[in-house]
């Protein structure tokens, strides 16, 4: 384990971490970014939900409500097999959201359920008002169209003016969360 | 296609309480964030249901843009594929097929 204070000396450290085995409509870290790291990790692994067709999502938080100011983002997302559907997401801004697609929110008895990496890159001189700055990845099942298939989408966002916020709420667009292992690194 | 108020009394059937996890520890939404969460889960299912409608059937959206090009690739294959089908057939039915997916899915 690193020392997590004025600095971590480039070591992860383990910030804060909840495993989820009942259903619980959202998963939320408040006060976990703080003013003098650049780099978060925000970690989840094997995260299944109750219905599989909805969009996994996530939500800034500050003092503990949810921070909705608009970001700027695109994303791109695919089909892994040979011939599988492919595309790029509009690029637009968002009231705050940041969003894994309802494609890879399905399980089978082979493929991995959705795991997600999303990292977040203060800009450390500026905050704590101008912070945001993400690339998330997620990969998964197909939970519509061929559920034999493997899906991921990559999304990036970018704050679209001055909103600080020290928190993460995971939630669905629709139903509860079944199970999952949430972790968020401090890195550099 | 179910309605909003259709959705919300499925998801209070399916759900008589709902919980939130802060900061590891699980907590019983009070009555009016559980009101809230059924809310926001009914709308963005009635919301869906309408999307996936106008992809089956056709019609306008205002995200035709997205539900075109998927369209697009579900009828032509890529880009890369789509030049291919071009160097095969010629431009003008390159042009009948795009025309199908342009005239079932409209600009709102």
């Amino acid at each position: 384990m690193g020392y997590y204070g004025k600095s971590n000396a480039a070591n992860p450290v383990l910030v804060a971490t909840t495993t989820v085995s009942s259903a619980t409509a959202s998963v939320t870290f408040d006060g976990v970014f703080k003013d003098y790291t650049n780099h978060y990790k925000l970690v989840i692994v094997d995260l299944t939900v109750d219905n599989a067709d909805c969009d996994v999502r996530t939500l800034r938080r500050l003092n503990g409500s949810d921070v909705t100011t608009e970001m700027d983002t695109m994303a791109i997302a695919n089909e892994m097999q040979s011939g599988g559907a492919s595309g790029n997401a509009a690029n637009a801004t968002t009231a705050g959201l940041n969003q894994f697609d309802r494609n890879e929110t399905g399980s089978d008895s082979t493929r991995h359920t959705l795991s997600v990496i999303s990292d977040y890159f203060p800009n450390v001189a500026n905050m704590p008002s101008q912070f945001h700055q993400s690339v998330s990845i997620g990969a998964g099942s197909n939970s519509i169209g061929n559920n034999d298939n493997a899906f991921w989408m990559e999304r990036s966002n970018q704050l679209v003016g001055s909103t600080a916020f020290d928190g993460i709420r995971i939630h669905t667009s629709e139903g509860n969360i079944a199970g999952g292992k949430f972790y968020i690194y401090a890195m550099v | 296609m179910a309605t909003k108020e259709e959705h919300v009394t499925q998801l209070k059937s399916d759900n008589a309480e709902l919980y939130k996890n802060v900061n590891g520890t699980r907590i019983k939404l009070s009555d009016s964030e559980y009101d809230a969460q059924i809310d926001e889960w009914a709308t963005n299912a009635a919301t869906q249901d309408a999307k996936d409608t106008v992809i089956a059937d056709g019609g306008s959206h205002a995200d035709y843009k997205a539900i075109r090009k998927n369209a697009y690739i579900s009828a032509l294959g890529d880009a890369y594929d789509q030049l291919d089908y071009i160097y095969h057939n010629g431009l003008d039915a390159w042009k009948v097929e795009i025309k199908k997916v342009k005239d079932k899915y409209t600009k709102p």
